[in-house]
């Protein structure tokens, strides 16, 4: 699933470093990702995932790390 | 508590400002990439149906897009929600007047903290050139 987030971080978060060489903890906002950019991200992963972020996510926790993307990921596929 | 207890006990408020910058071509791009997904998810149907009545009347309604995503992230700024605490961006709504200016509009999670954060008097400006779209959001707090 981390390849899955690298590869949409590597096309839609205008990222200022290698998306696909980044720590799995790294800031995703320090790493250069705008609010805007955010967004497309969300939905870039809603497509792959076939999920649909909540208002309650709508965070930047949820979207400023690999790994906070995937936990957020795993719940909402949870049961699927 | 506030930070400035003389101006509370007089009854005089303090003001809390946000702002933000949008590149323009960057809601282009998600425009074309997501279209309408994009476009439902971040903004109201009064903003969309503005946004298009631009559109309607031979203009770009890419920067008027872009400068209302500006005002959703300025507002975001003032409303400071605590860490964990979503907003949905379509909870903040521009509202666009014929006279030509615009206030905000706030629902759901947006109005909550609002009101917990004792905010009040929103107001808002845009503007917009073709590379680049800002806002600037203004509230009282009481």
């Amino acid at each position: 699933m981390n390849d899955a987030i690298r590869a949409i971080l590597r096309d839609h978060a205008r990222l200022s470093v290698d998306a696909l060489s980044l720590a799995d903890d790294a800031d995703l906002f320090k790493a250069g990702m705008s609010s805007h950019a955010s967004v497309n991200v969300m939905l870039a992963l809603e497509g792959k995932f076939e999920v649909e972020f909540p208002d309650r996510m709508m965070t930047r926790d949820v979207f400023g790390s690999i790994e906070h993307i995937r936990g957020a990921l795993e719940e909402l596929t949870k049961g699927a | 508590m506030s930070s400035y207890p003389l101006l509370r006990a007089s009854g005089a408020a303090s003001l809390r400002v946000g702002t933000d910058l949008v590149d323009v071509e960057t809601v282009a791009d998600s425009i074309r990439v997501f279209g309408s997904r994009y476009l439902t998810r971040l903004f109201t149907l009064h903003e969309r149906q503005y946004c298009d009545s631009v559109t309607i009347a031979g203009g770009d309604a890419t920067p008027h897009f872009a400068a209302r995503f500006a005002a959703k992230e300025a507002v975001i700024k003032v409303l400071r929600p605590p860490r964990g605490e979503g907003v949905a961006w379509r909870s903040i709504e521009v509202r666009r007047h014929a006279a030509g200016f615009c206030t905000l509009r706030l629902h759901g999670a947006a109005r909550v903290l609002a009101r917990r954060g004792r905010l009040r008097k929103f107001a808002i400006s845009l503007t917009h050139e073709k590379q680049y779209a800002v806002a600037v959001a203004m509230c009282e707090t009481w």
